[in-house]
């Protein structure tokens, strides 16, 4: 189930937020717990009782672990609480990429191909694997207190308004909160409000500007694909010109980020609807003059994750070399590539952000500093879209070629009035994703998302919010719906 | 102002609690959406379904058709769509210049011609559309001596007279080949079939009128062109048996309220304010009364421009029965048959006194809908190449009165891979040969 579903919008979220506030605080946890349960058991029924007995493990390890005085068994514990998790991630992430790497070797070296059956990919695996390895980490670490009570791991492992698309949330950020939180009707309608901005960014924008990168690239997720469109998909890039191609990945650049942004503050706005304060996940990657900023500003709670649990314990910047310090960043980048997806295309992407990153840190940012502000912004807005080419694109030759069809400068003219909803929506991406560069933009900005509203604004804003959940609906509902006058024959 | 959190909690949980009912029981009554769609029926849960996911995802589907207040959120964002952007969602339909609607395979026609969406050999089809003008033509000829008069009405489409606000071209190529239309029309004169071709007529109409012949916001023709239409039709249908009907007196006309099915095509967009008023003109039918007159009996098999004609007619005063066909497939307008499946297919034909094959120039192609073929492997036998006897046609008839037989005779059929009609032929001659 995701939230730009009817099912959610329409079934799950109503009678989910009446039970919860229904039931007396103390037992809310409870109701929150057997929701989240259910929410994913309807989207991934045959992984709940892998994903549950995976939880119960984890607990009962992490509960040993802080038990024993045994340094060493400490230290196994922590291993295998970890293991379990990382191992869960790479089965069913990896396995299929893993075994069509061996077979394609094994091919080569003239050997029969080994046999195995296609692992289906849980939904949230990453996100869900992620936090429990902060949850072990950190009381490894003796960052915090173990979870006293079953029920309240599960809930901070299944909690389902991050549990699909993140933000990772780090087990000392919310240990607290789930134990005990507060929120006044204020912090509820603001919640309703970030939900709705979400609902609307994703449905509004992203869905609108990617199904035009869908008719101009073909579909992704190219696991899923015939032989026979693969090969579509091909004929299409190969012959596609200059200007559609541009159009194509500046599209894709601002889809990915409305979409991705959208649900992270669906996931907020419900999570404050029920009190909890879920960590920001995007602060408008767009406007970063550096690409070591724009890690900082894009998919927040990934990086910090990447840094606290792969990047300091690779030893960080505190190494001995020069050269182990840049191979540590650009490591971590790749890692971060094949956690994208599990393609080559991925990895491909993780190690350029890398070598870019280290770029940066060697002279790019240097470079941008001196030709300025707005410069540096295009400079590396520019090095982001083209790096999105290996995103989108999910086989190398063909990304290859879709980049040779960028720069083959055959530009055709394009028309704003071939397709007025599509450029409009570009246009609002491209104004919403840089605004924040002027005072103006700031400053709306935190009026929107951070600052407390007067009552006078909270009904102007419960206004909007209603219509626009209503409005998104309709957005959400209308695409398929191509009535006939009669029934023909 | 203290009171705001509690009307705020009031009103949200309102919120919630309203949309989720609506969406279980649809308590408020609200315009329905225009159109005709296939509905997704109610997904069954079973384990098997619920693992696999098609559960959850019919679920989806169910829902996105069911959802509180869809008419509303659908209606508000067609809206903004084609405020903003002069868009539609409604795959079926382009619009034209200066706003002007076209059912998409209309603009197809106009610019490749509907026959090359069946085969791309026009040799084939032209068989094909001789096969169908010769069996007419038989057909015709048998059936008058039965007393029944068969006739093809030729209605334009709405391209071939407004050509002009049609929207570019940017889709389609056309392929050299004789139209439907043109080759029915060259066929019926060298063979003699009844027809009337409405189509030069409407093109003569077009600049002699002050009214429109096709509205700017629907498909069909106007309200007002086909009553004026019909007049002809029934005028044609005395000339052909020299039958009297009944006349009837057209009133002045008048502009007035959009009435069905003038707006079909905007009614589809399902926004939630009208495209732009626009005059739509009309004129009150009255009967003549004559008690010489005759009611015939007329069956209508074609498209939908017979709507228009329903909608503007008292038809029950003017015929004693007048089933409609739809593309020889539903039957409208009949108490006792709902479908051409399940009808006594002769005793239908002999009971009419006409048999209108009212086709537009979009859907001519597909002239009869299998009725010309069907009625032909009754009455006419391929061996001899001549009309089936008398005894066989009873023998038909019995058959068809028979339930059990008639079942028996499906079974066969299915058996042997070949039509009802067919068979029951096959076996009516049998059975009178035998018996001799």
């Amino acid at each position: 189930m995701v939230f730009s579903s009817n099912i959610f919008l329409m079934c799950f979220l109503p009678i989910f937020l009446a039970a919860y506030f229904l039931t007396p605080r103390k037992w809310r946890n409870y109701t929150l717990l057997l929701a989240s349960i259910l929410f994913y058991a309807f989207g991934a029924p045959e992984f709940i009782v892998q994903l549950l007995v995976s939880i119960v493990a984890n607990f009962y390890l992490v509960k040993w672990m802080v038990k024993t005085d045994n340094q060493l068994l400490k230290k196994i514990l922590c291993g295998l609480s970890v293991a379990i998790s990382i191992g869960l991630l790479f089965y069913y992430k990896y396995g299929n990429f893993t075994m069509q790497n061996i077979n394609y070797v094994l091919g080569w070296v003239h050997v029969e191909p080994m046999k195995w059956v296609k692992i289906l990919l849980p939904i949230g695996i990453s996100f869900f694997s992620f936090q429990s390895v902060t949850y072990t980490l950190d009381t490894y670490r003796n960052v915090n207190e173990p979870m006293q009570k079953l029920t309240d791991y599960m809930l901070y492992i299944v909690m389902f308004p991050q549990l699909i698309a993140g933000p990772i949330i780090r087990y000392c950020d919310i240990a607290d909160q789930i134990r005990d939180r507060q929120a006044d009707y204020a912090d509820r309608l603001q919640g309703f409000y970030r939900f709705v901005l979400g609902l609307a960014k994703k449905v509004l924008i992203a869905d609108v500007i990617g199904f035009q990168v869908d008719k101009i690239l073909g579909p992704s997720n190219y696991d899923v694909l015939t032989s026979q469109q693969l090969a579509d998909i091909a004929t299409k890039i190969a012959n596609i010109d200059s200007s559609m191609a541009w159009i194509a990945i500046l599209a894709f650049t601002f889809q990915i980020y409305f979409d991705f942004a959208g649900y992270s503050d669906m996931a907020i706005g419900l999570g404050r609807m029920m009190g909890f304060k879920f960590p920001e996940n995007f602060d408008n990657p767009y406007v970063s003059t550096t690409i070591s900023e724009f890690w900082r500003r894009w998919h927040q709670t990934f990086s910090v994750f990447i840094k606290n649990y792969l990047y300091f314990p690779l030893g960080g910047s505190r190494v001995k070399t020069e050269g182990r310090k840049y191979f540590n960043l650009w490591f971590c980048f790749l890692m971060s590539g094949l956690w994208h997806g599990a393609a080559w295309n991925f990895v491909v992407y993780g190690a350029l952000q890398g070598i870019f990153i280290c770029a940066d840190k060697l002279f790019l940012r240097k470079f941008n500093e001196r030709i300025g502000r707005i410069p540096a912004v295009i400079c590396t807005f520019a090095i982001i879209v083209l790096t999105r080419c290996f995103f989108r694109i999910e086989r190398i030759d063909l990304s290859w070629l879709f980049i040779k069809r960028l720069f083959a400068f055959e530009f055709t003219p394009v028309r704003f009035a071939d397709n007025p909803h599509f450029f409009t929506m570009m246009i609002v991406a491209a104004i919403f994703s840089f605004i924040t560069m002027t005072r103006f933009g700031l400053r709306w900005q935190d009026k929107v998302y951070f600052t407390e509203y007067n009552q006078r604004q909270h009904i102007i804003a419960f206004a909007l919010a209603i219509f626009g959940f209503i409005f998104c609906l309709g957005a959400l509902n209308s695409s398929g719906f191509s009535p006939f006058i009669y029934f023909r024959f | 102002m203290k009171r705001l959190p509690n009307i705020f909690r009031f009103v949200t949980v309102a919120f919630f609690l309203i949309l989720m009912l609506q969406t279980a029981f649809q308590f408020i009554s609200l315009k329905s959406l225009k159109g005709f769609t296939n509905k997704k029926e109610a997904p069954k849960f079973t384990y098997e379904n619920y693992v696999k996911g098609t559960f959850q995802k019919d679920f989806e589907a169910y829902n996105k058709e069911r959802f509180g207040f869809r008419e509303w959120s659908l209606r508000l964002y067609n809206q903004y769509i084609w405020s903003c952007y002069h868009k539609t969602h409604n795959g079926w339909i382009d619009i034209g210049k200066d706003d002007w609607l076209y059912e998409s395979e209309f603009v197809r026609d106009h610019y490749e011609s509907m026959m090359y969406k069946y085969t791309s050999d026009s040799t084939e089809m032209k068989r094909r559309f001789d096969e169908t003008a010769e069996n007419l033509f038989k057909l015709q000829e048998i059936l008058k001596t039965h007393g029944t008069y068969i006739f093809v009405n030729m209605i334009p489409g709405k391209d071939v007279i407004y050509p002009e606000y049609l929207p570019e071209n940017t889709k389609y190529t056309h392929t050299d080949g004789i139209h439907a239309y043109d080759y029915y029309k060259k066929r019926f004169d060298e063979l003699g079939v009844n027809y009337i071709d409405n189509v030069e007529w409407f093109k003569h109409l077009k600049g002699t009128v002050d009214y429109p012949l096709f509205p700017k916001t629907g498909t069909h023709w106007s309200n007002l062109a086909a009553t004026y239409a019909f007049d002809s039709i029934m005028r044609y249908m005395e000339s052909l048996n020299g039958m009297n009907m009944l006349n009837v007196n057209i009133g002045e006309k008048y502009a007035g309220k959009v009435r069905e099915p003038d707006d079909d095509l905007e009614q589809l967009f399902n926004l939630a304010l009208p495209i732009r008023p626009n005059k739509h003109y009309y004129a009150d039918v009255t009967i003549i009364p004559d008690t010489t007159a005759v009611k015939p009996t007329l069956i209508t098999i074609g498209d939908s421009y017979f709507w228009t004609i329903s909608y503007n007619f008292k038809l029950k005063q003017l015929f004693t029965r007048y089933p409609y066909w739809y593309y020889n497939s539903t039957i409208y307008f009949d108490p006792d048959n709902n479908s051409t499946k399940d009808i006594n297919l002769l005793q239908e034909i002999f009971n009419a006194d006409y048999i209108m094959l009212n086709y537009c120039t979009v859907q001519l192609y597909k002239l009869g809908n299998g009725f010309i073929e069907n009625a032909m492997t009754l009455l006419y036998d391929e061996e001899t190449q001549a009309p089936v006897s008398q005894e066989v046609i009873n023998m038909i008839q019995h058959i068809y009165s028979d339930k059990n037989w008639l079942n028996d005779i499906k079974t066969k059929a299915e058996k042997n891979k070949i039509s009802l009609e067919r068979q029951v032929a096959l076996d009516a001659k049998w059975m009178i040969n035998n018996q001799q």
